[in-house]
């Protein structure tokens, strides 16, 4: 395990197993201890005397935080991406043309829920003359399995069809910006004003397309609904699928999309989604440097309040969400997000309607410009 | 007793504990231990729409209880990625304190759900048979999540640690995947936000 120093808590990076953790201070001062050699009953003594607990009670937190580490790996480590030689695929159909940018590129899936979502994810870049600089495949396995393929060698072998949509983008974004050194990748989306990046990570369901879509309408520029993009330097490459919209916020949304009484409703997850085009224009915004991080915390009853997140706080939350720092994993790759996301602020906003939020990420993007 | 100035791995031990002491101060003000959330490379990053496929419902579902997929363990670890072996912060039955344990079985499903949240905002995402410990009248007794009422007392684990928290939000979820974690007869924590758990107990009959 390394420890790295991250706002006053510790991420532990494991290599061979590919794992990040991410410790409180608590945790963090009794892994440094223990690390050290210190046996846990030193330990407890150690932390007793620097925090001031009584002894059972720094006993406890020895006791209760020792095992974490201790435990064998949670999860298997990743298998390792091996380099297939190309084969020849086995008739995948014609590939549907696409263009993103000058770069052109083929899709084909035999799988027909991945399929659905691409197609209307990348419904904004078809382009029946793009001459493809590279070609993807799904391929449909035995038992559920898919394999996803670019130029015939294997990227990714999975069952899931989000998983495998995710390693879709990756590989179109990859292939599109073939030169760029990435910082990472994360789940959620991202608007832009004034020349900065607003990041609105979150679980599924927590708003962040809906209040994404929101903003777009209201004048910010709209960088992604699903995926972000970092680049090395900490800007925010366009990834504007359509807007996905469920069921719930079409209401909210129709006097700014009407269009949305018009779309098709697609079944996806046992959620009825309609995804709203946003055309070619938003592919072309210049990378936008992120000025701050914003957690959707959407409810009817909700109290408005705006209130920072610790650093420490806000990389749990991606964590626990989805985020990609290479793969593999590198402690250079590691050290590299983790300086960069230290610097970006970030909040939580609570809000029972998108008004409310767009009035909370306003006083933000104030606060932000009157501080610089 | 090995005297360090005459022995240099012994004191090169001291010199690292040494530093050990020091860089414990160099971190935020102490607070109990968590692991705030962890990070595994295979990760996927997009799903474009909602969470991973929940697995085929299983033929007439039991009326166990679990948590959410989503949820977190006290590891950082979401509740649908645990395995068998996957570490647990545990409660006594009888609600005298906490202990670490281990999942020995897990089986997915897809069942109704609750969302609940406590005075502090500590929320879980949960399936209506889900049996809750409850503090009432001075004893634990333990309800399925659909009886368990706003006002009751359950027990909760965050940076303050552990303690018993009055129930102030319960909202219906839909039907949504979960997964029935079994450590033995033992209660386990898991919250939707990281490090802020609800224990809950779990059966698992198969």
């Amino acid at each position: 395990m390394t420890p790295i120093p991250f706002a006053g808590g510790l991420v532990l990076f494991d290599g061979p197993s590919q794992q990040l953790r991410i410790l409180n201070s608590g945790a963090a001062a009794i892994w440094t201890l223990v690390d050290a050699g210190f046996s846990k009953a030193e330990a407890a003594d150690a932390i007793a005397a620097h925090a001031g607990l009584a002894p059972e009670e720094a006993e406890m937190h020895v006791d209760v935080i020792s095992w974490l580490w201790e435990a064998p790996p949670v999860a298997p480590p990743a298998a390792p991406v091996v380099a297939m030689p190309p084969r020849e695929l086995s008739d995948p159909g014609p590939p549907k043309r696409y263009r993103v940018g000058d770069t052109g590129f083929g899709f084909s899936c035999d799988d027909d829920e991945t399929w659905l979502r691409i197609e209307f994810a990348l419904s904004d870049c078809i382009d029946p003359d793009a001459e493809p600089s590279f070609l993807l495949h799904v391929a449909a396995e035995e038992q559920g399995e898919m394999e996803l393929l670019k130029d015939g060698t294997s990227i990714l072998v999975s069952s899931d069809s989000g998983e495998m949509a995710g390693a879709i983008f990756q590989a179109i974004l990859e292939g599109v910006h073939a030169d760029i050194d990435w910082l990472g990748l994360m789940h959620g989306a991202a608007v832009a004003r004034d020349g900065g990046a607003i990041l609105i990570p979150g679980a599924s369901g927590a708003g962040k397309s809906t209040l994404a879509a929101f903003l777009a309408a209201r004048g910010y520029h709209y960088l992604s609904d699903d995926l972000i993009a970092l680049r090395a330097d900490g800007r925010v490459m366009p990834w504007p699928t359509p807007f996905s919209i469920k069921r719930g916020s079409w209401p909210v949304l129709r006097p700014l999309y009407p269009e949305l009484d018009d779309l098709d409703e697609i079944h996806l997850l046992n959620r009825r989604i309609k995804f709203v085009p946003v055309g070619r224009d938003p592919w072309a915004t210049p990378p936008q440097p992120v000025r701050a991080i914003v957690f959707p915390d959407y409810g009817q009853t909700k109290e408005p309040v705006v209130e920072p997140v610790a650093p420490l706080d806000a990389l749990a939350r991606l964590a626990g969400e989805r985020l990609w720092l290479g793969n593999p994993m590198t402690e250079d790759g590691v050290r590299r997000f983790l300086g960069w996301f230290e610097t970006i602020p970030a909040w939580r906003i609570a809000y029972p309607d998108l008004e409310t939020a767009e009035r909370q990420i306003g006083q933000i993007c104030e606060g932000l410009k009157a501080a610089a | 007793m090995v005297d360090p100035s005459q022995d240099p791995a012994a004191a090169e031990h001291s010199v690292k504990r040494r530093e050990a002491l020091a860089r414990i101060g160099r971190f935020s003000a102490y607070t109990a231990p968590l692991v705030l959330g962890m990070l595994t490379a295979t990760k996927a990053v997009a799903q474009t729409t909602g969470t991973p496929p929940p697995p085929a419902p299983p033929p007439p579902p039991p009326p166990d209880g679990c948590c959410w997929v989503e949820a977190l363990l006290a590891s950082g670890q979401k509740v649908g990625e645990a395995l068998e072996g996957a570490p647990l912060l545990m409660m006594e039955l009888d609600g005298s304190g906490i202990y670490e344990g281990a999942v020995e079985r897990t089986r997915p499903s897809v069942q109704p759900c609750l969302f609940f949240q406590t005075r502090s905002g500590i929320g879980l995402t949960l399936s209506e048979s889900t049996p809750i410990p409850v503090h009432r009248d001075g004893a634990v007794d333990y309800l399925v999540a659909r009886d368990v009422l706003t006002g009751d007392v359950l027990p909760v684990q965050d940076a303050d640690g552990f303690r018993w928290e009055s129930l102030d939000v319960i909202e219906e979820r839909g039907t949504l995947p979960v997964s029935l974690l079994s450590a033995g007869n033992g209660v386990y924590a898991a919250g939707d936000e990281a490090g802020r758990l609800i224990f809950t107990h779990n059966f698992l009959k198969v």
